[in-house]
């Protein structure tokens, strides 16, 4: 029986160490980041306060995929230096890591000592420090001193510069009479953002442009024109700024459906996140010239938002313009928005009329103008469904902004077209997509589909095929039609190849030769920089049954 | 008198302007550290590692070590497309507002719309992001009631929509005197005028070439 006992007490005094160690080597997982590269390995952001010692095992987690492993071989009080198994292996800075420490080494959480009653009572009065508190906007209540990071403010943030400038070149020649069309532009657009410290941004976009067309039996067309499309000066709408001005030339923030101002533009962020605002000033016409001086507007807005995240919104605004001196356009916009998480999107704006008797094409009341609605959904895999709806007519006004038209013709063109897009992932590498719309006018009614093939890694990694089939009843025409593309992406840019076929026929050409074939070639590269470079040239070619055009289009771009 | 009244107007404005800006509540009726939930460093610093050396050098919070990389993807779930990748941080991060509240509207929650909510919201649909720059627009005007048939094909856009270099392309009559009004006045022979043949042009008329045309039978 003693034996018997004495074999169990030697068992537990066994057992009983070899638990304990069991124990010493449960491990937690500190997660670390490389700070800096050294010759003998990389320096990671965690040191012996965070358990680590010497010889553990790291593991790091390469943003593009693999992994490193390295054992630390010096140790800080806040970092260690971590030698790599593959002495030749690259690890970039800030990529994570983790190791695996005993429970043991992590430092015991110090446990607050309760104040002894009896000292406490025997202690010297000591004059009571104020309520320590953070100045900062951020802080609230409740929180530790130093909880947040101190925002800049605008006089605490560097100016910065930022912008592109741009050229392009399009030029076509037809043997429609011998045609030639060219076109070339030279366009530049700065941002200057807090110059002054005080969070304001300067903008300005300008271009040049110079376009010609030469028909050999008929006068030729030269045109140069420097066009100044924003010319401005906005400060505030930041979170230390509640108004926001912008003076001299813009495109209106508030609704950009007002359109381009020369003029001044005011708006307020109220509690909740709704804005309210106002403008004034001259519209400049929206042709090549952009001049102004003709119209004045008066605008005012106010937009509503669910809360500050601004997934659910409505805007409506009003506009009064002046032609000349004489009462011209009253517009009103109403716009809804909704945009939440979860991959669906809704909009919607329409432009109302409003006409009086003066109007002599319309005739008084309400006209929906125009209008633009869309529901869509995406989701992660990219898959995606959307309808649009497109209402337009054409306003009666005096602004050099609308077709001449007939008063007839004034009052009853009109074009409505309902739309919808489908596209879904067939396989990994494929994928499908459908748009079909219906469109409808004052005088006929009509519908166009566009059915899809696209296959990624087609005859490469990087190559990517699509081909397309498509047909549409057009107001004066039928046609039907066929299109591929390749293209084959590189480190720099992408070659692209297209080639289209459509087969058109005239509804009203008073015979059996209505039928108009016609293809079109094209070849494309585009290049891209690291440095902000951006060049693209395309060459175009389209052969119908008698005559021949060929189109030649470069861009080239620096942004900084 | 044309002047008076826009003097008029302006004085009109600027009058409800200034009440406007009087009746609202004013900033100081605002908590302007409620403005978003977030506030503090327009970049939200919470998932990034203790060691501000990594990025930050100097004596400032402004200068970023000449190696800084950021895979805004990998970190943020939230691909850099394009000239994104390129774009400075602050043009989305700033204190304008939360820059998710702006990525939640798509591309219009950073550029300007310059055609003006008239074309919808879908930018890539014509616009690449590397450079902004448009392409293959014709295409879509197959999806309208008027695909670009014959040389209307290779015609230049501001043919038929003046004001295409500020971005405005709507509203354009599809009728053929809309744009071929001049090629209808210089008409000598036959005298279309005489004959009453202003409109309807393509009963005579194949969007080949205007000089190719058959009489209406």
């Amino acid at each position: 029986m003693i034996r018997i006992v004495a074999l169990v007490f030697a068992g537990v005094l066994a057992v009983a160490p070899l638990r304990a160690q069991q124990g010493s080597k449960e491990t937690q997982t500190v997660e670390l980041r490389v700070a800096s590269q050294r010759p003998r390995g990389v320096l990671v952001d965690r040191g012996s306060v965070d358990g680590l010692a010497v010889g553990d095992r790291v593991r790091f987690l390469r943003r593009t995929g693999g992994e490193a492993v390295g054992r630390v071989v010096e140790l800080g009080e806040r970092n260690a230096l971590v030698a790599l198994d593959d002495p030749n292996a690259q690890v970039e800075l800030g990529t994570r890591g983790e190791v695996r420490v005993p429970v043991s080494r992590l430092a015991p959480e110090v446990p607050r000592i309760a104040p002894n009653p009896e000292t406490a009572e025997t202690a010297p009065d000591l004059p009571e420090h104020p309520a320590w508190k953070n100045d900062d906007e951020a802080w609230q209540d409740g929180e530790p001193l130093l909880a947040h990071v101190v925002p800049l403010r605008p006089d605490e943030r560097a100016p910065s510069l930022s912008g592109r400038v741009w050229s392009s070149a399009d030029e076509i020649t037809s043997s429609e009479d011998d045609r030639t069309d060219g076109f070339e532009r030279l366009g530049m657009s700065l941002r200057a953002d807090n110059r002054f410290g005080r969070g304001e941004s300067i903008g300005v976009d300008l271009e040049l442009n110079a376009r010609r067309t030469d028909v050999p039996d008929n006068d030729d067309e030269s045109e140069t024109h420097l066009r100044i499309d924003r010319a401005s000066y906005a400060i505030g709408n930041s979170r230390f700024a509640v108004d926001r001005f912008e003076f001299g030339r813009f495109l209106q923030r508030g609704l950009p459906e007002f359109g381009v101002l020369d003029g001044v533009e005011w708006g307020r962020r109220l509690t909740g996140g709704d804005r309210v605002g106002a403008s004034v000033g001259y519209m400049p016409e929206p042709d090549q010239d952009f001049e102004s001086g003709h119209d004045f507007q008066a605008a005012a807005y106010y937009r509503w938002v669910f809360d500050e995240s601004e997934v659910f919104s409505a805007s409506a605004g009003v506009q009064k313009t002046i032609h000349h001196g004489d009462s011209d356009r009253d517009l009103a916009i109403a716009k809804v928005e909704y945009f939440p998480n979860d991959g669906w999107s809704a909009n919607l704006t329409t432009w109302i009329d409003y006409y009086t008797s003066g109007d002599q094409a319309k005739g008084p009341g309400v006209d929906i103008t125009q209008a633009y609605g869309r529901v869509a959904h995406r989701d992660d895999d990219g898959n995606s469904l959307g309808f649009v709806y497109t209402h337009l007519s054409i306003p009666e006004i005096d602004r050099n902004d609308v077709p001449q038209l007939t008063a007839a013709a004034l009052a009853d063109d009109r074009n409505d077209r309902f739309a919808a897009e489908w596209d879904r992932g067939l396989a990994e590498d494929l994928r499908l997509r459908v748009v079909a719309g219906l469109w409808s006018d004052e005088f006929e009614s009509g519908s166009d589909a566009e059915l899809a093939v696209r296959r990624s890694k087609l005859w490469s990694d990087a190559g990517r095929g699509e081909l397309s089939l498509f047909g549409t009843r057009g107001r004066f025409s039928r046609t039907y039609g066929a299109r591929a593309r390749y293209a084959r992406e590189d480190e720099f840019g992408a070659w692209t190849c297209d080639y289209e076929f459509a087969q058109n026929t005239i509804d009203e050409f008073a015979s059996d030769n209505n039928e108009l074939p016609q293809h079109r070639l094209r070849v494309g590269r585009d290049w891209h920089s690291s440095g902000g470079w951006s060049f693209a040239c395309d060459i175009e070619a389209w052969l119908w049954d008698q005559e021949t055009a060929f189109a030649l289009h470069l861009y080239l771009q620096r942004s900084f | 008198m044309r002047h008076t009244k826009i003097v008029a107007w302006s004085v009109l404005t600027l009058v409800l302007v200034w009440i406007a800006a009087c009746v609202v509540r004013g900033p100081d009726a605002v908590k302007q550290h409620l403005w978003w939930s977030g506030l503090g460093p327009v970049l939200p610093h919470d998932t990034f590692p203790a060691d501000c050396s990594l990025c930050h050098v100097g004596s400032d919070w402004q200068s970023l070590a000449s190696d800084f990389t950021f895979d805004h993807e990998t970190e943020t779930g939230v691909p850099l497309p394009g000239a994104h990748a390129r774009a400075a941080c602050i043009l989305c991060h700033n204190d304008r507002g939360p820059a998710g509240v702006f990525q939640r509207k798509g591309c219009a929650g950073c550029h300007e719309d310059v055609h003006t909510g008239t074309l919808g919201g879908n930018c890539e649909d014509c616009h690449q992001q590397n450079d902004w720059h448009p392409s293959e627009q014709r295409i879509r005007h197959d999806h309208t009631r008027f695909p670009l048939l014959g040389v209307h094909a290779s015609t230049a856009c501001h043919r038929c929509h003046p004001g295409a270099e500020v971005g405005r392309f709507v509203p354009t009559d599809p009728e053929c005197v809309s744009c071929h009004a001049n090629d209808l006045a210089r008409t000598t022979f036959p005298d279309h005028f005489a004959a009453g043949w202003v409109d309807r042009c393509d009963r005579c008329h194949l969007p080949r070439t205007w000089t190719q045309a058959q009489q209406n039978p």
